[in-house]
């Protein structure tokens, strides 16, 4: 592993401290950063040795595991295609426009990414099944409780504001300089947007995309409650790990823990593959 | 052209979300809804693969969680066909606040929980009875008495057994669900614990089974209620005679739960002095060490009902849901 050592000339002046922290800092670092690896290390090979390689064979054959894989990479994939329908308008709006009281509207759009996703489950559950929206799903024939459409929208509402803060800084990283080159030159707004911003935001569009995945598919507090764990039907892998923990069915809980680490480790592999430098968050 | 692709691409992606989230629209068959204990799910998925295989069309749709939440989930849902509490006490609320049709406390009994000792793999402290919980130095895992019927049940067994004030001493664990007072013993972080018959079979491979002297030896009745709300009650009332009957009772006792308690007194512990439940308590033990060591035969001898549960803990280190034949009432399966 190389550490960069950026100039510190700035920040320690004197010639003296400037010796000692240059050992010290990357040092700590380093230290720091092996030290968090060698926890997931450990964690994830304590994991492996408990269930042994031969048990992992047999758990990763299993039917059940891959139909629980499947649902939460749908519904994920599902939530977030909703997220991105509104959170990139969204965020192009808070980066570019000069909303009404700014603070205020900034403060609301974030307040769900704060929020405890059991709250946003009980919320959900409140709107639900209140007046007018229970008679609106009625009307349509929507069902959310026990049902994959309430797996969609718990994760849509837990990951939309944290899609749309993403987008913004996304947006916030493209030069404002390009868009207005773009307009004086004749093109419209739609276009501007088609063909300058969007393209440049692009890679921090998909790295967030990813990242909005991610947390869509570890989404399962607000699911417990708003749409309740029904077998076969809305497991999703969180969930699953709940449900056959509470069975003692420590085989299964290992596999499925170790594929949602495997699923977030690829994920993020892919933020990094897409996003390049550039900084994201 | 890049731009325009990129547009295109999200429409294609918004349509084919909307068909996803089609399929789970509806469909032609009568689908139940059953609210359960987390606890019950091995037995109730038995049930379900006999009732569905009787009833064609029929889906029976599992709501797992802990008992106490199904007040909560049915109060706004008004969702669901059954009911069965791992407590009376929850199912007579549910039956105040009207969401339970008649319910009769002798007949809608699906089975019971049997308190017993259980120990990590080995037995490392050498717990014999009920009394060495008391001991000095042993570590005692718990559920809390606010949190879960279990922990409730440790303090009446700890009190009637007059060693509650040493062993809160001894408690290293308390914990909120049954599914944690088991790891914490199938981790080795307490030495003893008490667990429902019913929990401890599920992890025979990582734990030991101590009985518990029959004066000492509490039941807890799992009773079955119809909601108010069922939109099939006609269905709801085949699947609780069937839950209740005799085949009924057959599944629960494969999975280590007790059918007969025989008599008990007004508090639940045992008063025939274990004649009823003694042999349930042995074919545990035995199980424990067949599923151990696989040199052990297994048969109705040894292990009892018992069978496919230590015949599915033996297919790997670690348990997993395998599908063992359901247990059938032996005039079934001489045919």
């Amino acid at each position: 592993m190389t550490v960069e050592v950026l100039d510190s000339t700035d920040v320690f002046p004197t010639a003296k401290r400037r010796r000692w922290s240059t050992a010290i800092w990357p040092a700590a670092a380093v230290g720091c950063v092996s030290l968090v690896l060698l926890v997931y290390v450990a964690l994830m090979a304590g994991n492996l040795a408990y269930l042994g390689l031969d048990d992992l064979a047999v758990f990763l054959g299993t039917k059940r595991l891959w139909v629980r894989v499947w649902l939460t990479v749908w519904t994920a994939t599902v939530s977030t295609l909703l997220s991105l329908v509104v959170g990139i308008p969204a965020g192009y709006a808070l980066s570019r426009l000069r909303l009404p009281w700014p603070k205020l509207t900034a403060t609301l759009i974030d307040l769900p990414v704060m929020m405890p996703p059991a709250a946003a489950g009980w919320f959900l559950f409140g709107v639900a099944t209140s007046f007018p929206m229970k008679h609106i799903c009625d009307l349509l024939g929507l069902k959310f409780a026990h049902n994959p459409n309430g797996i969609v929208l718990v994760q849509f509402v837990v990951t939309v504001a944290f899609c749309t803060r993403l987008m913004k800084a996304g947006f916030d990283a493209v030069n404002p300089r390009f868009e207005q080159v773009s307009r004086s030159l004749g093109a419209s707004l739609p276009t501007t947007l088609r063909r300058v911003t969007l393209p440049l935001a692009k890679n921090a569009i998909l790295a967030s995309t990813v990242i909005v995945w991610a947390r869509a598919a570890a989404e399962w507090e607000g699911l417990m409650i708003f749409v309740g764990g029904t077998m076969g039907k809305t497991d999703v892998l969180p969930f699953s790990v709940y449900l056959d923990w509470n069975g003692a069915l420590y085989g299964p809980v290992v596999t499925y823990s170790l594929v949602s680490v495997a699923l977030a480790v690829a994920s993020m592999g892919a933020v990094r593959l897409i996003g390049g430098k550039k900084y994201v968050w | 052209m890049h731009a325009r692709r990129f547009s295109i691409t999200a429409a294609v992606l918004c349509v084919a979300a909307a068909l996803l989230v089609c399929p789970g629209c509806g469909d032609g068959e009568k689908e139940m809804l059953f609210h359960a204990g987390v606890g019950q799910r091995s037995s109730l998925l038995d049930v379900q693969k006999v009732f569905e295989e009787r009833h064609p069309g029929v889906h029976i749709n599992f709501s797992f969680k802990g008992s106490g939440y199904f007040i909560a989930d049915v109060a706004r849902s008004k969702e669901g066909d059954l009911y069965l509490p791992g407590e009376e006490f929850y199912l007579l609320q549910a039956y105040e606040r009207g969401y339970i049709e008649k319910y009769d406390p002798q007949r809608d009994v699906a089975a019971y929980f049997m308190v017993v000792i259980a120990t990590p793999k080995g037995n490392p402290a050498g717990i014999t009875k009920v009394e060495d919980l008391a001991r000095p130095g042993v570590r005692v895992g718990l559920g809390n008495p606010k949190a879960c019927a279990i922990g409730i049940w440790g303090e009446k067994t700890c009190k009637r057994a007059g060693i509650w004030e040493q062993v809160q001493k001894n408690q290293v664990q308390s914990a909120k669900c049954i599914a944690e007072v088991l790891t914490g013993v199938q981790q080795g972080i307490a030495d003893a614990t008490l667990l429902w018959s019913s929990s401890a079979v599920l992890a025979l491979n990582d734990i030991e089974i101590v009985p518990l002297e029959p004066q000492y030896r509490g039941f807890v009745k799992l009773p079955l209620g119809i909601t108010t709300f069922s939109k099939h009650p006609e269905l709801a009332r085949q699947l609780r005679d069937f839950i209740v009957s005799d085949e009924g009772k057959v599944i629960f006792r494969s999975h280590a739960y007790v059918t007969d308690a025989g008599p008990l007194d007004a508090e639940g512990f045992c008063t025939d002095g274990g004649r009823a439940s003694e042999k349930d308590m042995q074919y545990l033990i035995a199980a424990a060490a067949a599923v151990k060591d696989h040199s052990l035969p297994v048969s109705e001898e040894t292990v009892g009902p018992l069978v496919g549960e230590v015949t599915r803990q033996r297919m790997t280190t670690r348990a997993g849901d395998f599908e063992v034949p359901v247990a059938r009432p032996a005039a079934d399966g001489d045919k």
